[in-house]
């Protein structure tokens, strides 16, 4: 579940931080999303297809994704559609791996010192 | 593709008739399509694979269904002066989410099973006590709609029912607070928990000797 945070500068959800990254390395259908999103989570994350298009439709609104026809793929006679980052997705998507580094960092500090 | 699977896709996109209309427009179709690449995937793994995914869709089916319809609503409600002051003066529907969801879910529940039965036998609530000991009548409380009218072994069912669909409801409230814990705000937890004692108290009322005591002393 996605929820439009208040503040932009607010952690992302897992599922958020994931469905963002599996777009990452270039634009997908939705079903690639969810195979993609279960690998990234190594299976922890297991869209259903209403939380998963559900979760697209806020990314959406909040101008993180963009929604594309691929004339390269057709499907039932009409081109796919396929999703791919926006700028501002990648940039909150790039704030949020940050964060988490800084947060990886500054654990692997303490707990170094402590052991020390 | 086997008839299963084409059951179940078809009946996949009859649900999804359940989304407003918006959404649907926009996302039916795809979502259709990937519930049918899953189903396949699924069924390299036999029928019970299958099952196990077409049931853990339909789980979450409704909560999508009437999160996008709020959705909808909120977006509607923006679009408005009106809804704009609303919001701006703080009056969140996410406030409201989790208490809205919990008491939509116990109120068509409980209409369905228990309001709409009662009228439909011309019967109003009794205890059970009353039921087995047949002391219903104009005289007893709250007001039977008359002794020239057999009690029907249906009411009588239903009448003992009422208080386990009440706990029901309490736990179907208690499931959806467990579900969305980590995501509710301190003051929605409170709201849940509400929600669970307002609609189990009617049970332990109606159950538990010191309530049916205290219900006695009340009303004689």
């Amino acid at each position: 579940m996605i929820d439009r945070p208040s503040d932009p500068s607010a952690p992302l959800t897992e599922a958020t931080f994931f469905i963002l990254l599996s777009l990452a390395p270039a634009p997908q259908h939705g079903y690639g999303i969810m195979k993609e999103v279960e690998v990234l989570s190594e299976g922890r994350i297991r869209f259903s297809t209403g939380t998963l298009y559900g979760a697209l439709k806020r990314l959406l609104e909040q101008d993180w994704i963009e929604r594309f026809d691929n004339p390269d793929a057709v499907e039932s006679g009409r081109p796919r559609k396929e999703y791919r980052l926006t700028d501002l997705g990648r940039r909150i998507l790039s704030a949020e791996a940050a964060r988490l580094e800084s947060l990886v960092a500054a654990s692997r500090l303490r707990l170094r010192g402590n052991e020390g | 593709m086997t008839p299963f699977i084409n059951r179940l896709n078809w009946s996949y996109r009859q649900l999804l008739r359940l989304y407003p209309p918006r959404f649907r427009a926009t996302f039916s179709e795809e979502m259709a399509a990937v519930f049918g690449e899953k189903l396949n995937e699924n069924g390299r793994y036999g029928n019970g694979a299958i099952l196990a995914f077409a049931l853990a869709e339909l789980r979450d089916l409704p909560l999508q269904v009437i999160r996008e319809h709020l959705h909808e609503r909120r977006r509607r409600l923006l679009a408005t002066n009106t809804g704009v002051i609303v919001m701006e003066l703080g009056l969140s529907l996410k406030i409201f989410r989790f208490f809205g969801i919990s008491l939509f879910v116990i109120l068509t529940v409980f209409t369905v099973m228990v309001v709409l039965p009662f009228f439909a036998l011309g019967l109003q609530s009794q205890t059970p006590m009353e039921v087995i000991s047949g002391s219903l009548g104009p005289e007893a409380w709250p007001p039977y709609s008359g002794s020239a009218n057999p009690l029907p072994d249906a009411a009588v069912f239903i009448l003992l029912g009422a208080p386990i669909w009440n706990a029901v409801f309490g736990l179907i409230v208690l499931l959806m607070l467990a579900w969305f814990w980590k995501r509710l705000l301190p003051r929605h937890r409170l709201l849940g928990f509400a929600g669970v004692v307002a609609a189990v108290t009617p049970t332990l009322f109606i159950l538990l000797p010191v309530g049916y005591s205290i219900r006695l002393w009340w009303f004689n």
